[in-house]
Formats: C-alpha cells, sequence, structure tokens
C-alpha cells in the first residue's frame, strides 16, 4: 500500500513539474503575485530529483520484483514447520502458497506495468523467477506430503485387467 | 512390549470391523432350513399318544423325530461320521429308540426328547449288521456286528453277553432273529455257503449248520422273514428260501411265476419281520408279496404298478392288513389295501390320491391304521418317494405336510438375480428400441412413468397400512400357496436360488425367505461321481440381465441307464424347461468326461459349454459354428484322472466342421503312490479389482493373476508310513507347474480356496494334531511383464511366492471366499465348521504377507503381524446360534451392492445370509435420520429465504433513512 501511494505522489510531481515547464516557455506573462524566483531554482532542483525519481523508480521496481524470492525463506520455515502429515492445516498452508504463486502469475501483466527502469526486463525476470521458486516449493512440498501422483500406486486404479490369450477349463475326469 | 501394544491395537481395530448381528436383526435377512435326509427306517412313535410323532432313521446318520402335525423336526442326532446308509437298524419300544450306527455304536434315545440315554460300542470289523429286541421280552437287544453277538439290556444299556461267532474270519454275520428264547444268526461266506446259529439266552451254541450256497454274494439281498431265511439272487433272479433249521435251500426262479424282473429287490412288510410273507419289488414299477411255507415260495397277491407296501396290524381284529401304493398317473398315486391272509381288497379304502409328478414313484411307506368313531378304519401314511419327499396322508386322500428331504442332498447352487419389474422392463424397452417416431416415443414415456407413478402410489398406500409383513418359512407347504411377485429389489439383494440336488431334483428357492418357488425332477439323472462323491453341475448359460431373453441354467448329470450325459436346460426363474427341449433333460449319446462353460457369449447372449467326450470330440452346446471358429486353438481344456491320477492338457483344434481335443501336456501326480484330491480352478468370471498390491514406500506389487491356474491337491503316504500333502499350481494352457509345496505330516481333507492370486487351504496336522490353514500369495513383482495381455504360452517370469501357515483352533468341514460385484470389497472367508458354525474371517488374518518381525512399513501397510493362531471371536460366527450341520459347500454370489455378498452354506441344513466384509460403506446406515436431516436441511433454507428478505427490506429502509 506505502508503495502505492509513494508512487502515485511521484506521478503528481511529475505532472506538475511538466506543468511549471510550460509555464517557462511563456515568459512575457507576468509573474503572478507573491512569486519568487526562486522558482527557477526548484527548476534544477526538478532537475536533480529526475535522476533520483530515476533510482527510485529502480529501487521500486526491484521492491516488487525481489517480493516473491523474500517471501520464500519464511514459506520454507513455514512448510518445514507444517510437517508431512495430511491434515487441514499443512493442507491450506500448501494451498495458499500455491494459490498465492498462481495469483501472481494471473495478475502478471499488471505488476510487469507497474516494473519501469532500466533494469525493467531483468525485474520482470527476477520476479517471474520468484514466483516460480514459489510454485516449485509448494509442489514440493505437495511431493513430500504425498499429494502428487507420482508413483505407480497412484495409477493403479486405472490399470485394467489382463486381456486372456488363451482359455482353458475342465477337472476331474467325470466317466 | 511394544510389538504387543501394536499388536492389541491392530486386532481391536480390526475385529471392529467385524459387526456382530443385534438381537433384533436376528432372523430378518438369514434363514436357516434344516432336514433329516433320505429316510430309511421310519414307525410312529408309541412313546407317548400314539402317532403324535413319527421316529425316522435316515441314510444321512440323522436319527429324528417329526410330529406328524406339521412334520416339523422335534429333535434330531447326528451321529458321526459320514458313512451313507450307516444306521442298520432302528428299534422302538414303549420308553426307547435304539439305533446301530455305523457299526460302532447302539445308542438308546429317548423318543420324547431325543436324550442319548446309554450308548455302547459294538465294534466289529463286519461290514453288516443288525439289531433286535428278543422276543417277548422288550427287554434285551440282540447285536450282530459281523462277528460278534452281543445281548444289551435295553434299559441300562449293561453288556450281558458277549459272545464271538464261530468261523468269523470267513463268515459275516449280518442277520439276527430271536424266537422262543433262541436267537439266531446268519452268515455268509462269500461264493460258499451260508451259516445258521442259533444261540441260548446263556450264549451257548444250541444249533449250528451250514447250508451250501455257491451263489450267495456279500451283497446279496437275505433277510429273515418269520422263521425262514430268504435270500435273492439278483444275478439269476432267483429266490432261495430255507426255514432257519433247514438244511438246504429251496430255489425258484421270479421268472417261473410269471414275473419280468429286472433288479429285483426284497422288501420287508413289517419291522420286525415276524410274518411269513415278504414283498419284492419286480422291476421297479410292479410288485407283489410272496409267502413262505413248507412247499416252499409262492405268489400271495401281484400288485402291478405298486412300488412300496407294509402290513400293518387291524385295530379291532388284528388282521395283517396289506398296504400298497404305487403311481397311477403323473399326477396322481393309488393306494389299495387287502387283507393279507385272504388277499382280498379292502375296497373302500382304496383311494386315488393327488401326488405330484415331482415327488417320483413311492418308494416307502409307513401306515398306521387307527379306528374311529363308526366302525371306519382312518390311516396315517408316511410316504416316502424317489425324490427324498416325506409326505404324510390321511383318510381323506389330503397330505398334510410335504417335507423336501432332497434339499439335505444339495450339490450344486447358483443364484440369478429376479427380472426387473414390468415397468422397468418397458422402460428399458423405451431406450432400446430406435425406430419409433418421436410422438409414439412420447406416448410410450408419457405411459410408463404414469405406470410408474401409480406403481409409487400403490406401494406409498401399502406401505402407509403397514401390509408388507414377511412370509415366514413355514417347511415343505406343499403348492406355494400365497403367490409373491418375483421382481428384483432395489439393490438387486434377493435372488433366486437354484439348487441341484443328488436325486436331480433341481429347486427354485426364494433367496429372502427361503420358500420353494419351483421345483423340477429329472427322473432319469444321477450325479457324476468325483472323488467318491455325487458331483451334478449346474451352470448359468444366460443371466437375467439380456432383456427380453430369459435367463438359461443348465444342469448336467449322467442318465441313470446308459450313463451317456443328460443337459436339462431350464429357466432358472420358472424352473420351466427351455423350449424345444425335453422336461427330462436333452440325453447325449456320448459319455461325458469334462464340460466348461465358455467365456464368450452367442448372438442370444448364451454362453455355450463346451462337451469333452470319451473320444476326445468336444461338442458345444448350443452349436454355434461362429464361436467355433474363436476357440480354435485357443481353447484349451484338462482332465485329472482320479484312476491314473495323471493330469491331461487338451487343445481344441476344429477339424472338418468339428471340435477335436488334442493331448498337448500330461503330468503324472501320482508318483509315490499319491493321489489326487482336489482340483480347484478359480471361479469363472471372478472380477479382480486391483491388479496389485500398495506397499509402504507407495510401489506396486503387482499381484500374478494367470486365470488358467488351477490348484491341485495329492496325498500320499511316505517312508516312513507318515502321511503328507502335495499342493501343485498348475498352468493349465502349458502344464506347467508354476509352483508346488509339500506338507510333511499332515492329512487331509484338503478345503480349499482358489480365488486373485492366492490360495488358502486347510488340513490336519497329525504331528501337532490340530488343523491348519495354509495360505500361498503370488505376486508378478513391482512390474507388470505385460499390462494389457496375460497369456499361458508367453508367461511371465515365475512369480514371487509368499506362504504362511496357521494354526485354525477347530475341525472345520468347508471354506468359500466372499464374492462382490467388481472386487472391490474386501474378501472375506467363510468357513464351515464341524461343530455347525460359519465363521467369517477376514483375508487379513490369513495373509502369506503377516511378517513375523512386524517393521514400521508393515504398521503403515495395514499388515498384522504373524501369529501362528487365527483368533475368533464370536462376532465372527455368521450363523449365530443357527447351528448348521455337515456342510458340505458354501456358494457366494454377488448382490447388487458392491458391500453385500450373498452367502449359502448347504450341506444337512441351508443356512443363507448376507456378508458385508467391509461394512456397509455404499448404504447409508439403517439409524441415519432422515427426518431430522431433512428437517435441518428445509429449516437452513427456509431461514435464508427469511433473512434474505429481511435484509432486503433493511436496506430498502435504510436507503430511504
Amino acid at each position: 500500500m506505502a508503495s502505492q501511494q509513494k508512487q502515485v505522489s511521484r506521478r503528481q510531481i511529475k505532472d506538475w513539474s511538466i506543468n511549471f515547464r510550460g509555464l517557462q516557455s511563456k515568459k512575457d506573462l507576468a509573474l503572478p503575485p507573491g512569486f519568487s524566483n526562486k522558482g527557477q531554482d526548484s527548476v534544477s532542483t526538478a532537475d536533480a530529483t529526475e535522476e533520483d525519481t530515476e533510482t527510485l523508480i529502480v529501487k521500486r521496481s526491484w521492491d516488487i520484483a525481489l517480493a516473491p524470492i523474500k517471501q520464500i525463506p519464511m514459506n520454507i520455515f513455514i512448510m518445514w514447520m507444517a510437517g508431512n502429515t495430511i491434515s487441514i492445516f499443512p493442507i491450506m498452508m500448501v494451498g495458499m502458497s500455491m494459490f498465492r504463486s498462481f495469483q501472481a502469475f494471473f495478475q502478471i501483466s499488471a505488476t510487469f506495468k507497474m516494473i519501469e527502469g532500466s533494469q525493467a526486463n531483468l525485474q520482470k525476470f527476477v520476479f517471474f523467477l520468484g514466483n516460480i521458486a514459489g510454485v516449485v516449493i509448494a509442489v514440493y512440498k505437495c511431493q513430500s506430503m504425498g499429494l502428487l501422483p507420482t508413483h505407480a500406486s497412484d495409477w493403479l486404479a486405472f490399470v485394467e485387467p489382463q486381456r486372456r490369450m488363451e482359455f482353458s477349463g475342465g477337472g476331474v475326469s467325470l466317466s | 512390549m511394544s510389538i504387543v501394544a501394536l499388536l492389541m491395537l491392530a486386532l481391536t481395530c480390526l475385529t471392529g470391523s467385524n459387526h456382530a448381528l443385534f438381537q433384533d436383526q436376528a432372523g430378518t435377512y438369514d434363514w436357516r432350513q434344516q432336514y433329516v435326509g433320505k429316510v430309511i427306517h421310519a414307525m410312529f412313535d408309541q412313546s407317548t399318544v400314539s402317532g403324535k410323532r413319527i421316529l425316522v432313521a435316515t441314510q444321512q446318520n440323522v436319527v429324528a423325530s417329526l410330529f406328524s402335525k406339521n412334520g416339523k423336526i422335534a429333535w434330531r442326532q447326528i451321529q458321526e461320521g459320514n458313512v451313507q446308509d450307516s444306521i442298520s437298524s432302528l428299534l422302538h419300544s414303549d420308553n426307547s429308540l435304539v439305533s446301530l450306527s455305523g457299526h460302532a455304536f447302539l445308542r438308546n434315545w429317548s423318543p420324547t426328547s431325543g436324550y442319548l440315554q446309554w450308548e455302547v460300542p459294538v465294534n466289529g470289523s463286519g461290514k453288516s449288521s443288525q439289531a433286535i429286541f428278543i422276543e417277548d421280552t422288550d427287554e434285551q437287544i440282540a447285536v450282530t456286528s459281523g462277528n460278534t453277538l452281543y445281548v444289551i439290556s435295553a434299559k441300562t444299556g449293561s453288556e450281558k453277553l458277549k459272545q464271538s461267532l464261530p468261523n468269523s474270519e470267513s463268515t459275516e454275520y449280518g442277520l439276527i432273529y430271536s424266537k422262543s428264547d433262541k436267537i439266531y444268526l446268519v452268515g455268509i461266506a462269500e461264493d460258499q455257503h451260508v451259516s445258521v446259529v442259533a444261540y441260548d439266552s446263556l450264549g451257548t451254541i444250541q444249533y449250528q449248520n451250514t447250508l451250501p450256497a455257491i451263489w450267495v454274494k456279500m451283497n446279496s439281498q437275505c433277510e429273515i422273514f418269520g422263521d425262514n431265511l430268504v435270500c435273492l439272487d439278483t444275478i439269476s433272479n432267483t429266490v432261495y428260501s430255507t426255514p432257519l433249521d433247514g438244511k438246504a435251500f429251496k430255489s425258484v426262479a421270479l421268472s417261473d411265476f410269471g414275473f419280468e424282473p429286472n433288479q429285483p429287490k426284497l422288501v420287508a412288510l413289517t419291522e420286525d419281520n415276524s410274518i411269513n410273507s415278504f414283498g419284492i419289488i419286480i422291476d421297479g414299477e410292479n410288485a407283489a408279496v410272496l409267502g413262505i411255507d413248507a412247499a416252499g415260495v409262492k405268489v400271495v397277491k401281484d400288485l402291478p404298478q405298486a412300488t412300496a407296501m407294509q402290513v400293518s396290524k387291524h385295530p379291532e381284529t388284528q388282521a395283517n392288513v396289506l398296504v400298497t401304493v404305487g403311481r397311477r398317473s403323473s399326477d396322481d398315486i393309488f393306494l389299495k389295501l387287502y387283507d393279507l391272509a385272504t388277499g382280498s381288497e379292502i375296497i373302500d379304502m382304496s383311494k386315488t390320491i393327488h401326488v405330484a409328478s415331482h415327488h417320483g414313484k413311492p418308494q416307502k411307506i409307513v401306515v398306521q391304521l387307527v379306528k374311529r368313531k363308526e366302525s371306519l378304519l382312518n390311516f396315517r401314511l408316511l410316504l416316502v418317494s424317489d425324490d427324498h419327499s416325506m409326505i404324510l396322508l390321511q383318510t381323506s386322500g389330503r397330505s398334510v405336510w410335504v417335507r423336501e428331504e432332497a434339499l439335505a442332498s444339495v450339490l450344486s447352487v447358483e443364484m440369478v438375480d429376479l427380472p426387473v419389474s414390468e415397468v422397468q422392463a418397458k422402460f428399458d424397452d423405451e431406450f432400446g428400441s430406435s425406430r419409433d417416431d418421436i410422438v409414439a416415443m412420447f406416448i410410450k414415456r408419457f405411459k410408463t412413468q404414469f405406470l410408474q407413478l401409480q406403481t409409487f402410489i400403490l406401494q406409498l398406500i401399502d406401505n402407509i397400512q403397514g401390509h408388507k409383513h414377511k412370509a415366514i418359512f413355514t417347511e415343505g407347504h406343499e403348492e406355494g400357496d400365497d403367490e409373491f411377485e418375483l421382481t428384483r429389489d432395489n439393490f438387486n439383494l434377493n435372488k433366486i436360488i437354484v439348487a441341484a440336488t443328488s436325486v436331480g431334483k433341481v429347486f427354485g428357492l426364494y433367496s429372502s425367505t427361503g420358500k420353494i418357488v419351483w421345483r423340477h425332477m429329472l427322473h432319469d439323472v444321477t450325479p457324476f461321481s468325483r472323488y467318491g462323491s455325487p458331483m451334478l453341475a449346474l451352470l448359468v448359460q444366460r443371466t437375467t440381465a439380456h432383456f427380453p431373453h430369459q435367463p438359461q441354467c443348465v444342469v448336467i448329470g449322467k442318465h441313470k441307464v446308459t450313463g451317456n450325459g443328460v443337459l436339462s436346460v431350464f429357466n432358472p426363474i420358472t424352473g420351466v424347461p427351455v423350449k424345444n427341449t425335453p422336461s427330462e433333460g436333452i440325453s447325449l449319446h456320448f459319455q461325458i468326461k469334462q464340460f466348461t462353460l465358455l467365456p464368450m457369449n452367442d448372438d442370444h447372449f448364451i454362453k455355450p459349454i463346451a462337451i469333452l467326450d470319451t473320444n476326445n470330440r468336444v461338442y458345444l452346446y448350443p452349436e454355434n459354428k461362429k464361436i467355433m471358429k474363436e476357440i480354435d486353438n485357443t481353447m484349451y481344456m484338462f482332465t485329472a484322472s482320479e484312476d491314473t491320477n495323471t493330469m491331461i492338457g487338451y487343445q481344441i483344434k476344429q477339424m472338418d466342421d468339428e471340435l477335436k481335443a488334442q493331448e498337448v501336456w500330461a503330468a503324472n501326480l501320482g508318483q509315490d503312490n499319491q493321489v489326487i484330491t482336489s482340483v480347484t480352478a478359480k471361479k469363472v468370471g471372478e472380477h479382480v479389482h486391483s491388479q496389485g498390491l500398495i506397499l509402504a514406500d507407495r510401489s506396486v506389487l503387482y499381484k500374478y493373476l494367470n486365470p488358467n491356474l488351477v490348484a491341485v491337491t495329492t496325498e500320499g503316504i511316505d517312508g516312513q508310513a507318515k502321511p503328507f500333502i502335495n499342493m501343485y499350481l498348475i498352468d493349465t494352457v502349458s502344464g506347467h507347474i508354476v509352483f508346488s509345496c509339500y506338507h510333511r505330516r499332515v492329512h487331509g481333507p484338503v478345503k480349499l480356496v482358489h480365488s486373485e492370486n492366492w490360495v488358502i487351504y486347510s488340513f490336519y496336522n497329525e504331528k501337532n494334531r490340530r488343523n491348519e490353514i495354509s495360505v500361498v500369495e503370488m505376486f508378478e513383482g513391482s512390474k507388470q511383464s505385460n499390462s494389457t495381455d496375460f497369456s499361458s504360452l508367453h508367461p511371465p517370469s515365475p512369480p514371487i511366492v509368499m506362504r504362511q501357515a496357521f494354526i485354525f483352533p477347530f475341525p472345520l468341514s468347508t471354506m468359500a471366499a466372499t464374492v462382490t460385484e467388481k472386487g472391490i470389497t474386501d474378501k472375506h472367508i467363510m468357513i464351515a465348521l464341524k461343530a455347525g458354525g460359519i465363521v467369517e474371517v477376514q483375508r487379513q488374518f490369513l495373509d502369506a504377507r503377516r511378517p513375523v518381525i512386524p517393521k514400521p512399513e508393515h504398521r503403515e501397510e495395514g499388515i498384522i503381524p504373524y501369529i501362528p493362531e487365527i483368533p475368533l471371536s464370536f462376532e465372527q460366527f455368521i450363523n449365530y446360534n443357527q447351528s448348521v450341520f455337515n456342510i458340505r459347500g458354501i456358494h457366494t454370489s454377488p448382490s447388487g451392492l458392491e458391500s453385500t455378498s450373498l452367502m449359502i452354506a448347504y450341506g444337512l441344513d441351508i443356512f443363507f445370509t448376507r456378508a458385508m466384509p467391509s461394512k456397509m460403506f455404499d448404504v447409508l446406515k439403517e439409524d441415519f435420520d432422515y427426518f431430522f436431516i431433512g428437517a435441518v436441511l428445509s429449516a437452513m433454507i427456509l431461514a435464508s429465504v427469511i433473512t434474505k428478505k429481511l435484509a432486503e427490506r433493511k436496506a430498502l429502509y435504510r436507503g430511504w433513512k
């Protein structure tokens, strides 16, 4: 939430500066009352913050990109604590982490829109990797809990009875 | 300690799944029928009110007392041993009923209660024995046991005299007679002579004589009638007679009397043989009464068509009245009474009585003549017929009751689904045809649904009125009086039980009550002999599933006279022979060596039977060219010879329009004097749901499911004169012995269950003197070599065999495994105990994988650690207090519910019940509270509707604020 607010305010700053630039081009107009020339400085400071914002954007983007990876140790810890027995809480936890990772994948385009800056591609990739790692961990957990049909026994119910190639019958001779 | 705890836990968990019956459930879906068997001796009870009860001794070694009012058993005593016809004498006077059985015991029963008053062992080496009351006293009983004479007090059973008989090593004394303080014994020395010895009461020989008789055989029919000895030689059809103190036999050929004898039979006219006449059945159709006087044997009365007779004392005049019965037409028998002295018919007593044709000819009668008011003679007549049935007839000609004793000798059983109801059938019909146009189909649909609604309402009314009380089984009511509709129930739990009996009578029983729905007598059919016991095959060729085709069953036996095969094809629901087949069955022109039901259907959904004759030709019934081609080269048959103890495998080949069996393998199992004692294949059409077992590491142990495998057991005596058993598992296509094992110092009888990938068999361990059950299981391993096909000619690698043996705490008589529709449910083993119980043992206990040292993974798999004993709890006795005896077989059948298997145990008694091996997992519990749950659900729905309304209203108000 906090990051979103910051983002919004940064955008507003940007808008303002653009407006002021527009004003600068029209110098023939009288300065509004109470307007000091210090504003000129502020233009120069605006130039300085532009670079600053850029780094900020990159930083923020990194924050977004690294968020899934940061969650991984926590996830691992929780899953380790949950144990391998199949009961409602471990299943809920595994389900949640799975669900979150998948949700992230579904919203990946929206998240990618937020990631801007020079390193955007790398960040997008890292974000993607982080989520993949989350899914992998959840799947691994499922596997260790035995929820994945990876053994021959899981497919036993679908094994058809063998077809008889020969038929035979008989018994003790009756005459 | 931990192992014990684990074990206890496992046991309590498992025994928990064995649900017991509640008291109010007893008899709701199980029933028992008790029988006595084929009557060989019968008499009216004289101890209480005369004639209130009938005392019988039967071929099945049973002594019983029946109420003459309704035919129910007053008491019944089953004697040990399975020797047929071993009750040689039954004597009755006031307060004692003495039976001589098995040449081993003379027993005195209380006629009123059936309690054993005393028993005396009368051991004799002989094969024949007889007991009589010593004349005029009724207090002493004289018994011959072949080579020894005993005189025993009837009151106490104390031995008064024991005397070895002269020349007893060559002479067999099978007849005894008492007259004026003398006891006469008649012995037979085969092909030589007949000896007569007379003793006085002190045991000194009073008279001894040998009569030359080169014609005499051990099984010659010899009887003492009055003071005369009569022998019938069935080879020359000659009657030999002599007074007991005579010097030589007088002979007369039966043909001299103008008879045309065919296997004639002597018939005693009274129980004590005290009169000088006797009956003779000349050819199974006609009879005569012959008398003996000084000149020899003469005809007293010729009795055409009569097949059973008895002499009874006239209650008033004390004259001997001869009562004869015979079959007049297919539906009637006649009854004729004669004065024996004059030979004149008592005309006003003769009558024709309706006795249904399926009872066959009368075989034996017991008559009681009573004088009633108006000086009219009344009688009560117990009629034993060809089909072993007992019918009590009254003077009016009405049959008071019928006991179908053939059901005591059931040989094979099948359960057939009932047809669906008419409405359901129409419904099926609707979806069956696609020729109709839309309007016609709509009308049809409308009609059937209207009918359904109608029946539903009728049922509802019925239910509300509470008319649905259960028909209680009443033993033997001729012609089913109340017709009940034979339609399938929702879960297909009620079926028709088709039972083929050793007399050739086939019954259809309604499985929910045990009532006889139909019966059909095959007069010419006699069972095959297999391991010395009779065998009659019953196969289901078409089930009820193929509407509108009727189901079809077939009984395979052999012809009484020719020995050729006989097939009786009938509809199992009605018992009516299939169209175009004779009701006596189709007589084949060859002897049957083996037969098998083919697994494929013909165009009419009939599974043909392949019959192998003695010339190795194979016939199909019904004949079908297409199937002939289909089975060519892929069909195999095998026979196991009881004489040579060899197994021979045949491949069936088509050769110019006929099928021939070509020998492909032979296995001699008779080495070291072994005898093949059982050959058991798997049940035809058995469903195996799971192809493997899941191990603790979640890998699969695939079952070795060879459909062509049979289990063969042989028994023999080894070099140290100790018995042993071999069990072979033989692939009958290739002749390959897949597995064999050898048990030392054990003997049979081996009872074997063969199903899926396991074999369970029981035997008696002579060394430890206990019954043991051995389990053999076969697995293919963690990989299936071929997951789609199984070919015995390209077999998978030899199976992994696991085996284990357990101690079974009781002697058992037979075993069977439960079967269910899809094979998902666990299999339990039904074990019939000799003591009368039927125990349901879980397969978990009879598991070859039970480990001696349990590991955690075993616990995870739920395998119980090995303990030698199989624990039996009372809950496992599925027949609770309804003991059943001499059980010969248990038949199990699937029902419409996967959880439920139907079971019928048959022997002397019949017991039917349902078994739920994995509990009722597919049915809501009986105590499921439909009302409560329904009420809660509807209350919730109502509440949600109301709250929704309220919420809307509140939101509206808020909006206006």
